[in-house]
């Protein structure tokens, strides 16, 4: 395991260095300026070109990247002398991503299972032509379409619960926590909620209750609910507004991709012999589908998945933009709208490790959870 | 091999589907050149591009007889529009699909087969260039003018080009 770790790691590490230094590439070649352009309106153009020569901005891009590579290993993303926006400020966005990232993706991936789970066993490798076309469908919508569907009903939800609780705002109320601390709240909330709303579909579709999902994301709502005091607890809720509009946007963008990689992929493997032995034996639909589906369905979905690693930074950065949510994809939008190419490299930098990080996670679970590796590790 | 792409992908609920779309498409782009070089549809009113219909105003207006889908803030109306960007959509998809079709089976047969460890280099930087969000590409492309970044002596040798 150790001897697969190591080489996952080599391997992503050298993928990662390849795409920064594409990236270092097309960011200095193709936005107008450098990231001293800005200081042009306030100081003339001789002392301009000096400090572009005092801070190597004239040197070949080469000898640029390989500085910012060795500013990046020293603990320093945005190198450069003057910046727009410290390490301090875009590595604090990383968590507001991960709060609508993580959630996104147990929502959409456990939302595209259902047409395949929906289906009956004798029917799994025919084409899901109906769930097919919603999935194209799904993919078809652009977020700010989806944005604008979703946003009013979002608000009035919030407002009646508002009204409800005869909740009164109170903005400083959280200025207890530190912001480390009501980030990691939030993003344990919203996890719990997800996985409420997860389990609650899952039970007006299949009329089973998922117990492990269910009693998780109770146990964490009602953990915080303890831990925190009501009117904590409260304004955490009301926290989750924008988070949610972004997790359900972001969600839609990524079902229909996840519906289509799931649909083909259980129909290729309801072909294999050994599905058509268990139904000869007289397994149960939930059996085969835990059992022999769902375990052998896990290698090309992670294959997919890594694959579609580059499709959910465009998804973060066109949906954050939408929804006004600070996370990185938000960030990246404008850093490259303001020229901010030191910024936008340290928030590159950031999304190829989220990418890296997510890689190894794949591919470990993979290793775990198919029958044919797991025997090696 | 043309008949074999055609028959195998025919063959499928999609493909039958996705035959039926370029059919809509191609026909579409023809009969919005028949409509505007026969006068049915006046040049003033239709184009594309600077049609303006003075009889309605203001625009944008709602779908009617004249306009099937109405019109833009600009007067353009929307169906003429939507007729004349299916030939560049047609080219543009055959274009790139034919240049990834053949840098990639260049790239990831030829390679393997003659040099046998640079597959191995190549297998990395490709995962490195699949990590390279497409969208994210466009908006470094369009965030402006970038000629000048580019090395003088290059484009006036090679592309006959000078930046002002």
């Amino acid at each position: 395991m150790v001897k697969f770790l190591f080489k996952e790691l080599i391997s992503s590490l050298f993928s990662v260095f390849v795409f920064l230094f594409l990236m270092f590439y097309a960011i200095n070649i193709f936005i107008p300026g450098d990231f001293l352009t800005p200081l042009s309106l306030m100081i003339t153009r001789e002392e301009l070109d000096g400090l572009r020569a005092a801070l190597g901005a004239n040197d070949p891009l080469y000898q640029q990247y390989f500085r910012w590579i060795m500013s990046v290993l020293s603990g320093e993303i945005t190198p450069g002398g003057f910046q727009r926006r410290s390490s301090e400020a875009i590595t604090s966005s990383i968590i507001p991503t991960l709060q609508v990232l993580i959630p996104s993706i147990l929502l959409s991936f456990s939302l595209s299972k259902l047409p395949a789970l929906k289906t009956s066993i004798g029917r799994l490798h025919k084409d899901k032509i109906f769930s097919d076309i919603t999935a194209t469908l799904f993919i078809s919508l652009f977020p700010p379409i989806v944005y604008f569907l979703v946003a009013d009903k979002v608000e009035s939800y919030y407002q009646d619960i508002a009204l409800s609780l005869k909740f009164k705002k109170i903005s400083t109320s959280l200025l207890d926590l530190s912001s480390f601390q009501l980030d990691i709240f939030l993003l344990l909330f919203l996890l719990g909620l997800i996985l409420i709303m997860v389990s609650f579909i899952e039970l007006a579709t299949f009329s089973l209750i998922p117990k492990l999902k269910l009693m998780t994301g109770f146990t964490i709502i009602t953990s915080l609910y303890l831990y925190l005091e009501e009117i904590y607890f409260l304004q955490l809720f009301f926290e989750t507004k924008v988070p949610i509009k972004t997790i359900i946007v972001l969600s839609v963008f990524l079902l229909g991709e996840y519906i289509l990689m799931n649909n083909v992929v259980v129909q290729n493997i309801s072909r294999e012999p050994h599905l058509l032995t268990a139904r000869a034996i007289g397994y149960s639909k939930s059996q085969i589908y835990k059992n022999h589906i769902l375990r052998n369905s896990f290698g090309p979905i992670a294959y997919r998945l890594g694959m579609n690693i580059p499709y959910l930074i465009a998804s973060l950065v066109i949906v954050e933009s939408t929804t006004n949510w600070g996370g990185l994809g938000s960030l990246l939008y404008i850093t490259i709208t303001n020229q901010d190419s030191n910024a936008a490299m340290g928030i590159l930098f950031l999304l190829a490790l989220l990418a890296i990080f997510f890689r190894i996670f794949i591919s470990i679970t993979h290793k775990l959870i198919d029958p044919r590796l797991s025997s090696n590790v | 091999m043309y008949s074999y792409i055609f028959k195998s992908t025919y063959r499928s609920f999609y493909g039958k589907i996705g035959y039926l779309f370029l059919f809509i498409l191609i026909s579409l782009s023809f009969l919005h050149s028949y409509l505007l070089s026969s006068e049915i549809w006046s040049q003033s009113i239709y184009d594309p591009i600077v049609g303006f219909d003075v009889e309605i105003f203001p625009h944008p207006t709602p779908p009617s007889s004249t306009h099937i889908l109405g019109t833009d803030p600009l007067g353009r109306d929307v169906m003429s529009m939507f007729m004349a960007g299916s030939r560049p959509l047609i080219q543009m998809s055959l274009f790139s699909f034919f240049i990834g079709l053949f840098v990639t089976l260049f790239t990831g047969t030829l390679i393997p087969f003659l040099f046998k460890k640079l597959d191995l280099l190549m297998r990395e930087v490709s995962s490195g260039v699949i990590l390279m969000p497409p969208p994210l590409v466009l908006l470094i492309l369009g965030t402006g003018e970038f000629v000048d970044k580019l090395s003088q002596v290059w484009l006036d040798q090679y592309m006959g080009y000078s930046p002002v």
